[in-house]
């Protein structure tokens, strides 16, 4: 599946050739958003460069909720704490943990106009909702509406909650594993004078001064965080088990190792959404597409990826497990990347992963 | 602008719910719910510590099963350190005579030559009193059919405050066998049950006291001091501790005790070796079950009695010392101790 991204960039290279020998100025602005588009990272780092963290939007916090303003829109944040579980993955055999589990997924996250944040801390575990809206009463009725569908899949779990308040909440957005950076006038003064001359004086790095007032531009207002010391910053790149039946002994052992192993001292953040129908199709049509073109050109790495895909579309339709789209933050230490990284969990670090969190 | 940063840097996934199972739901994450005040026992598997709170459980009556060498009684020597911190006065009933116990008392009563009062039974009335004693003697003593006989003479003996009405019927050699026993832990003048409740106690008994006698005493100070606490009324509060070693001498006392005292402000901890030695109703009463480590038909035994998992049974199996299972009323899942214990409770110490 090739992304928007990748799409986006071959257009703006077929531009960046086509405009080349007309309009040099158009050429290179169209090969700088080329450039940022294939590595978002000189973004990221020039981003860093100017905050010395993280951007991350300030957050209202009331008494039941957090808030924040994004334009003209509100983003609200609900959120309940498990503080019990009957039950877990230290007592459960295969198949009840499997079960229980994936019901708390299956009736807690419906998705459609909200968004859901599942928070590991130290062996904690928040779900946070997330909905945006340009009425306040509407967006409270909506996060209502989907936090009593998470109590109720909790309940069905076996597990108890209490709600969080907004200072709970604040301090599960922006815990104390990720410490403000200063911002510093100085820094974002010599920022400016070094990138200004290269983008004037220098076309063949105007990529760089692109990316640098793309950076001021989007740091502006937001303070900056980064990890706090002996701590990463991780993004995750793919769930390897997606791609694979796995059993369900195999799901509670790879349970048991995250219980035991990395639940302590750990911030995992994952940003859920269920899958749209179509994307829910587009596993089954890339198993198919890629079958049909690797037996066509006898291509093993095709027919290697249709398999790949053909055990997730399995797993949908056999066990009806629910598709989500998931994108996720984990502040570690390097151990517990590695430990999470074996059992099938790739992260690699990038400082923009706090995104996940705002 | 935060959408752009957001489509740009945030990386997406596809993931099923199988997948988030093994590591984002509530069940593979929240460790069981535990306690953050009251008596510190040691650490748990995930290295929380963990509590025996007195004002969460139903009940501080308890239980701690273990075989010898164990470490029961450094247990018992524990709590009642730690209940000492939370203001909570104790006794020991200690057949043994272990010197570790006495250690941590400045009072220690060596029953058989210290004496106390068994005729001043606050809280009874004297024909319940001597039922009661004639029901359990008659047990402790192998003496069965003889209850409503003993019960006439020893409530003669409360009515008269006196030992004369036993000792007058001691050419029957079973009356003479309790009455020799009796008069070794009675006097007129030794303190009474309501001066010994005031304060700390160690009792302790000779190294060749027969196991009959060590019964009656136990028995009697447990009845005695049940009686007093009676009168003092219902109280919800932990006030008073008291661990009885070789806790099965008094099992079918001590089903009566847990079934009753559980308002009266105090708590009885039974230690004993195995766990079929006491009623298994015990365990259902008892607030909370301490299991130390131990061999295998020990373990075997223990998961009659709680569903332990092959985890909880492999923690009390394969470490020798140090381990323990806690099982509190209101939470069925036992917890996997590291027993940390304070030095003052080791025997060496």
């Amino acid at each position: 599946m090739v992304s928007w991204r990748t799409y986006l960039a071959a257009l703006s290279l077929l531009g960046a050739l086509l405009t080349a020998s007309h309009s040099r100025l158009l050429a290179e602005l169209l090969a700088a958003l080329l450039f940022a588009l294939l590595t978002p990272e000189v973004l990221q780092l020039a981003v860093l460069a100017l905050n010395g963290g993280w951007p991350l939007p300030d957050i209202l916090c009331l008494k039941h909720a957090c808030l924040e303003t994004t334009g003209r829109e509100y983003c609200a944040f609900y959120g309940v704490k498990v503080t019990d579980c009957r039950h877990g993955c230290y007592d459960l055999s295969e198949k009840e943990f499997f079960s229980l589990s994936t019901t708390f997924f299956h009736v807690g996250l419906v998705g459609g106009d909200a968004e859901y944040l599942l928070i590991t801390w130290n062996q904690h575990y928040y779900v946070v909702i997330r909905a945006c809206g340009k009425d306040p009463y509407e967006l409270r009725r909506t996060l209502e509406k989907h936090l009593r569908r998470v109590e109720e899949a909790l309940s069905l779990t076996g597990c108890s909650w209490e709600r969080m308040n907004g200072q709970s909440l604040r301090r599960v957005l922006r815990p104390s594993c990720l410490v403000p950076s200063g911002r510093s006038p100085l820094r974002l003064a010599v920022a400016g004078l070094v990138l200004l001359p290269l983008a004037l004086r220098a076309p063949f790095l105007l990529p760089l001064g692109l990316a640098g007032l793309a950076a001021l531009l989007l740091s502006q207002g937001r303070g900056g965080y980064t990890a706090a010391s002996g701590l990463h910053v991780y993004t995750l790149v793919s769930i390897d088990s997606f791609y694979s039946l796995a059993s369900l002994s195999d799901i509670l052992s790879r349970a048991k190792i995250v219980y035991s192993s990395c639940a302590k001292d750990l911030y995992l953040a994952l940003r859920v959404r269920p899958a749209a129908p179509e994307e829910e199709q587009a596993i089954d049509t890339e198993a198919y597409r890629s079958y049909e073109v690797g037996t066509a050109l006898e291509k093993l790495s095709l027919i290697h990826r249709s398999t790949k895909f053909f055990a997730a579309a399995r797993r949908r339709w056999e066990r009806r497990e629910a598709l989500y789209v998931v994108s996720g933050l984990l502040v570690a230490t390097q151990s517990q990347q590695k430990i999470l990284e074996r059992i099938g969990l790739r992260f690699i670090r990038l400082p923009s992963a706090l995104e996940v969190i705002s | 602008m935060t959408k752009l940063l957001d489509r740009l840097v945030v990386k997406k996934t596809y993931a099923l719910s199988g997948d988030l199972a093994a590591f984002a739901s509530p069940l593979a994450v929240v460790p069981p719910r535990e306690e953050t005040s009251g008596m510190l026992l040691g650490t748990d598997d995930l290295g929380r510590p963990v509590f025996l709170n007195p004002s969460s459980l139903p009940n501080m009556h308890g239980i701690i099963v273990g075989t010898t060498g164990s470490g029961k009684s450094t247990l018992a020597r524990h709590l009642i350190l730690e209940a000492r911190d939370l203001g909570v006065s104790s006794w020991v009933i200690d057949p043994h005579g272990e010197r570790s116990y006495a250690r941590l008392y400045s009072r220690v009563l060596l029953l058989g030559a210290d004496r106390i009062n068994v005729l001043d039974t606050p809280g009874w009335k004297s024909s319940e009193f001597s039922s009661e004693l004639a029901r359990y003697i008659e047990r402790v003593y192998g003496i069965s059919g003889a209850r409503f006989v003993l019960r006439e003479i020893l409530l003669k003996c409360l009515n008269r405050g006196s030992l004369s009405p036993l000792e007058n019927l001691s050419e029957v050699p079973e009356v003479k066998r309790i009455y020799d026993d009796l008069a070794q832990i009675h006097e007129d003048s030794a303190p009474s049950v309501e001066e010994l409740a005031a304060s700390s106690i160690c009792f302790t008994f000779p190294q060749m006291s027969s196991r009959e006698f060590r019964s009656l005493a136990a028995l009697l100070l447990l009845m005695l001091l049940q009686g007093y606490r009676r009168t003092l009324g219902e109280s919800h509060r932990f006030e008073h501790m008291v661990v009885l070693e070789e806790a099965h001498y008094l099992a079918p006392y001590l089903l009566h005790l847990y079934q009753q005292t559980r308002k009266w402000g105090y708590s009885v901890i039974a230690v004993t070796q195995l766990p079929r030695e006491l009623d298994p109703r015990l365990y259902q009463l008892a607030g909370f079950v301490v299991a130390l480590s131990g061999p295998e038909s020990y373990v075997n035994d223990i998961s009659l009695l709680f569903s332990l998992t092959r985890d909880e049974r492999d923690h009390i199996l394969y470490k020798p010392r140090g381990a323990a299972l806690l099982v509190r009323q209101g939470d069925p899942r036992p917890r996997k101790l590291f027993l940390k214990l304070r030095r003052e409770a080791f025997p060496e110490a």
